[in-house]
């Protein structure tokens, strides 16, 4: 009997980012979309503030002071790698593969 | 408004490039040192496979500072991190002390944790219970271009 697993990263964006500094590791942490505009990628404890999804940064300054919440710039290459990495070593237990989207779906 | 940070930080990704073998040649090119690529006589070597064993745990640092030149890890050397090796007594590795991103040795032993640099100059970070040590990656190679 076949046997399928579905692997989904946690806020993958803004994963990407806490990874390279462990001081975010409990922070909260954003993603902006081009140009900083609207957010992106929320980290768990954003979520945990009630800050929605694709709500626009500016709109979220006092959230963001009072929380000190963290925005990152949208890096599109690192999250490209950081996801090839990631199906690298799905692939290293299966051969069947099967990569729903890498661009933009965050939640 | 709040600036955005850029993580356009100094580590570059180990993509997983064409292999690019090259001849070795057949004549050892003797700088008064066993050379290092002795094993590989009459092979041909590829670069990105004798330095990284494990792509997708690999991560380049550029190196600032002199701390680690005992160990010929030299400023603007670029370090080859690998994050699937479980970090050892006595290996170099990347550390995050407080916060601050480190390269140094590794002392492990008795039960007592310490950061050793490898240049007189600068002190052994002993790790007390109130600091918070993360060891990011360990450094398996290092790298540079001459001129």
């Amino acid at each position: 009997m076949p046997v399928f697993a579905l692997v989904d990263c946690n806020n993958f964006y803004a994963s990407c980012e806490k990874l390279f500094d462990p001081k975010l590791a409990s922070k909260p942490v954003v993603v902006l979309s081009n140009n900083d505009g609207c957010v992106v990628a929320r980290s768990v404890e954003v979520k945990a503030l009630g800050i929605p999804m694709g709500v626009p940064w500016f709109k979220i300054q006092k959230e963001a002071k009072q929380y000190g919440i963290v925005a990152f710039s949208s890096n599109y290459a690192l999250y490209a790698d950081m996801s090839n990495r990631v199906v690298e070593v799905l692939g290293q237990f299966t051969p069947n593969l099967e990569v729903y989207t890498f661009p933009l779906k965050s939640s | 408004m709040l600036e955005a940070a850029n993580s356009g930080f100094d580590w570059l990704p180990a993509l997983d490039p064409p292999r690019v073998f090259i001849p070795l040649g057949a004549a050892k090119v003797s700088a008064g040192f066993p050379s290092p690529a002795a094993d590989y006589e009459d092979k041909r070597l590829d670069i990105n496979e004798y330095l990284i064993r494990n792509p997708v745990s690999t991560f380049f640092f550029p190196v600032q500072g002199d701390s680690m030149q005992g160990a010929e890890i030299f400023d603007g050397d670029i370090l080859v991190v690998d994050r699937s090796i479980k970090a050892m007594h006595g290996h170099i590795v990347i550390a995050f002390v407080d916060g601050e991103r480190l390269v140094k040795r590794l002392h492990h032993r008795d039960g007592c944790v310490a950061l050793v640099a490898e240049n007189p100059a600068y002190p052994t970070i002993d790790i007390r219970g109130d600091m918070e040590l993360v060891i990011w990656g360990v450094v398996i190679a290092k790298f540079k271009r001459l001129g």
